[in-house]
């Protein structure tokens, strides 16, 4: 029987010295994510290319959570959710009013601001990590499944952590916005037009993941996947905003919305 | 080539510089403050009716135990449970036997003292003559005056002997008199028209009986066509309690009906006390309750013991400006308004009154905050406990949030009397203001004068308009 026939390699050029720095390279994936790409893909691996975009992404994420969780209106607001979450448990009959004052207190003591900020910032140094290699692992996996090419996981590495740049763009924009208008979930989405934004509501969290940096993330990801596997841009994006839709209807609908903005 | 790279940077980074600067100046200048979902009515004029609840139990109003006043066994019982009675008509007899026999020996007795007297009276004739004709020898130096002396003697001790006979026949009656009223005891008939509502002997049983407290209560005999409702009043509500006012009755085995009813008699003792130790003779744990009888208008099938609900409306006000129940919370005043609302809440303490069913505890009526540290009063200070009624009246004051624009002002009020639904406000208010009346945390806590406020539906509201949305 004969051995199956090998996956095609790309074609690459001879590695050869990177002429950008990291600082360039971070700042151009903006403008010219394609030129930025290139360079990837022939230079030798480079983690500062993901570590240096996380470590960003984690500085801004705290600093928003900090920011954030000291508004007196966010904090209202959140304190409303919760009232409303337990009300809606009294109204089903699943706890008696007693009980739900009990939580009320619970979570007063114990899911205060303080609290949030600890446990947001937590998060967010989880966050960026696993969004950045959950990104590359995925790509290495379009490669495989979906394009047939076989691409070195480094690569997708370094192209989903550039492309955090944009996220952490999108992150500040999304504080600054949120300070602005004393309101949760707030981005260059959808969600601006929404009145009375709710994150319990699938269909706001649908327009609050319509969000300007996410497209502008995922075709600056496309481009980066065509370059790595040296495919036609339409295709690579076609995948990629596939893949994200399906994500984002996935989070929003089995109630992990929060995640999905 | 490298041109156009170079002009495509700095349009993106102008953007992005541009709209950032915007938003970080925008933020920084922004004033934030906390914007609290509300709900509001109106101030409005209504009738309010006072109303205190209370529970009970369904009773005749004349209802008379049975208890022999002599023991013995029962060998007739001629009723039944339930059975309708005359006044008059036997309902109990114990076996006389003994009875009998002690009148025939107090007959005996009564009988033998009459002959003793008899003879007492025989005595004394014999005696008398005795003397007569020892006086008249006497007189004429016939006889000694030894013989003399011993025959007045013997006249005095029949005369003596005749008094003692004739108080022997007394005893004797008394003691046949005593013998036939037990004797008649063994027989007893209804005091009164009614229905047997008790039977708590059979036939062949020993009862005991005494004429000096009840012995064994052998069954009880009520009026059924007269019933009261006795229900227990808390302390606090039952001096607003007089006799005459209406009642509403809701008995729990005729749940469709209401039934009407007058306070009747108020007890002037609390139902745990005992008034010759001065103390209460139960724990302290228990509430304070004085029993209050209502006549019932209507005649039905009730059965003593049956369950009752009553509304007793006890004081009522027209036209009077109300306000909803949640609408209404305590803060503690400013520090420079301490002196002058100490007076406000010297003269109207939170309410505390008793709790029962449905409306009656008005606790939970206002949005009362009790012994919590995180909530936010004026000038940081702490609301009270509510525990120390003393000090609440003093630290605390009554107020009713009034939306002013986009903000709330705290009105300091004074409440009347309440029903259901709504305290009745006699300062403070006017008519067609309007008020926060919901939620319960932005009242009972958030809420503040001058905070910046935006309606929203109420939470059952929110959860349609979500069902519909999505």
């Amino acid at each position: 029987m004969e051995p199956p026939p090998l996956l095609p390699e790309p074609q690459t050029e001879p590695p050869r010295t990177a002429t950008m720095s990291v600082g360039a390279r971070l700042m151009n994936v903006f403008a010219v994510p394609g030129e930025v790409f290139q360079e990837v893909k022939v230079a030798p691996a480079s983690a500062a290319n993901w570590v240096v975009p996380v470590l960003l992404f984690i500085i801004v994420g705290v600093l928003s959570v900090l920011v954030i969780f000291s508004q007196p209106a966010i904090v209202q607001q959140l304190r409303e959710q919760q009232d409303k979450a337990i009300e809606k448990q009294v109204q089903a009959g699943k706890i008696t009013q007693a009980q739900a004052d009990q939580a009320t207190a619970v979570l007063e003591k114990f899911m205060g601001p303080t609290t949030l900020k600890l446990f947001g910032s937590a998060g967010v140094v989880v966050v960026g990590f696993v969004r950045v290699l959950w990104w590359a692992f995925i790509l290495w996996l379009f490669g495989r499944w979906v394009l047939k090419v076989s691409l070195d996981f480094n690569k997708t590495l370094e192209v989903a952590g550039l492309t955090t740049m944009i996220v952490v763009l999108g992150a500040v924009v999304a504080l600054l916005l949120t300070v602005n208008l004393g309101k949760l979930g707030m981005g260059a989405s959808l969600a601006l037009a929404v009145k009375d934004f709710d994150m319990n509501r699938k269909s706001h969290l649908f327009a609050g993941a319509a969000n300007v940096f996410s497209f502008w993330q995922l075709a600056v990801t496309s481009i980066g996947l065509a370059r790595l596997a040296n495919v036609p841009f339409v295709r690579a994006a076609w995948v990629v905003f596939t893949y994200w839709l399906m994500q984002e209807s996935l989070l929003i609908m089995s109630g992990m919305g929060q995640w999905a903005l | 080539m490298a041109k156009s790279k170079k002009r495509r940077k700095i349009l993106v980074f102008s953007v992005i510089g541009v709209v950032l600067a915007a938003l970080t100046v925008a933020a920084i200048f922004r004033k934030r403050e906390a914007v609290i979902t509300i709900q509001t009515e109106k101030v409005i004029r209504t009738n309010i009716t006072e109303i205190v609840t209370a529970n009970g139990k369904i009773q005749p109003v004349v209802q008379v135990k049975i208890s022999p006043e002599v023991s013995g066994e029962i060998i007739a019982l001629p009723v039944k449970e339930g059975q309708c009675v005359q006044k008059g008509q036997l309902i109990l007899k114990i076996k006389p036997d003994f009875y009998l026999a002690a009148r025939s020996q107090a007959e005996a007795g009564y009988k033998s003292s009459l002959a003793a007297k008899s003879t007492a009276e025989a005595n004394l004739r014999k005696a008398q003559a005795d003397f007569k004709r020892s006086q008249d020898l006497s007189r004429h130096k016939l006889v000694s005056d030894s013989d003399f002396d011993s025959a007045q003697a013997a006249f005095d001790v029949a005369e003596a002997q005749l008094s003692s006979a004739e108080h022997q026949v007394e005893m004797a009656r008394a003691s046949l008199d005593s013998a036939d009223d037990a004797l008649a005891k063994t027989t007893i008939v209804s005091p009164l028209s009614g229905t047997v509502s008790k039977l708590d002997s059979e036939v062949g049983e020993r009862v005991v009986g005494t004429a000096t407290m009840a012995g064994t209560e052998v069954m009880t005999v009520a009026d059924l066509n007269e019933m009261e409702a006795r229900v227990d009043i808390g302390e606090m509500d039952v001096i607003l309690i007089q006799p005459g006012q209406n009642v509403r009755l809701e008995v729990d085995a005729f749940k469709d009906r209401k039934f009407n009813g007058t306070v009747t008699e108020i007890a002037d003792s609390a139902k745990n006390n005992n008034p010759a130790l001065g103390i209460s003779t139960s724990g302290n744990q228990e509430a304070t309750k004085f029993e209050v009888k209502i006549r019932v208008k209507e005649k039905e099938a009730f059965r003593p013991g049956m369950s009752v609900t009553a509304e007793i409306e006890t004081r009522s006000h027209s036209n009077v400006l109300a306000v909803p129940f949640a609408s209404v919370t305590v803060r503690a005043p400013k520090a420079k308004d301490k002196k002058a609302d100490s007076k406000l809440a010297a003269a109207n303490p939170p309410s505390t009154n008793s709790v029962s069913a449905k409306a009656n505890n008005s606790a939970a009526k206002t949005n009362v905050l009790v012994a919590s540290t995180n909530a936010p009063a004026a000038e940081g200070t702490n609301i009270a406990s509510a525990d120390k009624k003393s000090k609440d009246a003093i630290k605390t004051i009554e107020v009713v949030f009034v939306v002013e624009g986009e903000r709330v002002k705290m009105v300091p009020i004074k409440k009347g009397i309440y029903d259901d639904t709504h305290w009745e406000i006699t300062e403070g208010l006017q008519e067609g203001q309007e008020i926060v009346s919901g939620g319960y945390r932005a009242i009972a806590r958030d809420l503040e004068d001058g905070k910046k406020i935006r309606k929203g539906p109420a939470l059952a509201d929110k959860d349609k308009e979500e069902a519909k949305g999505g």
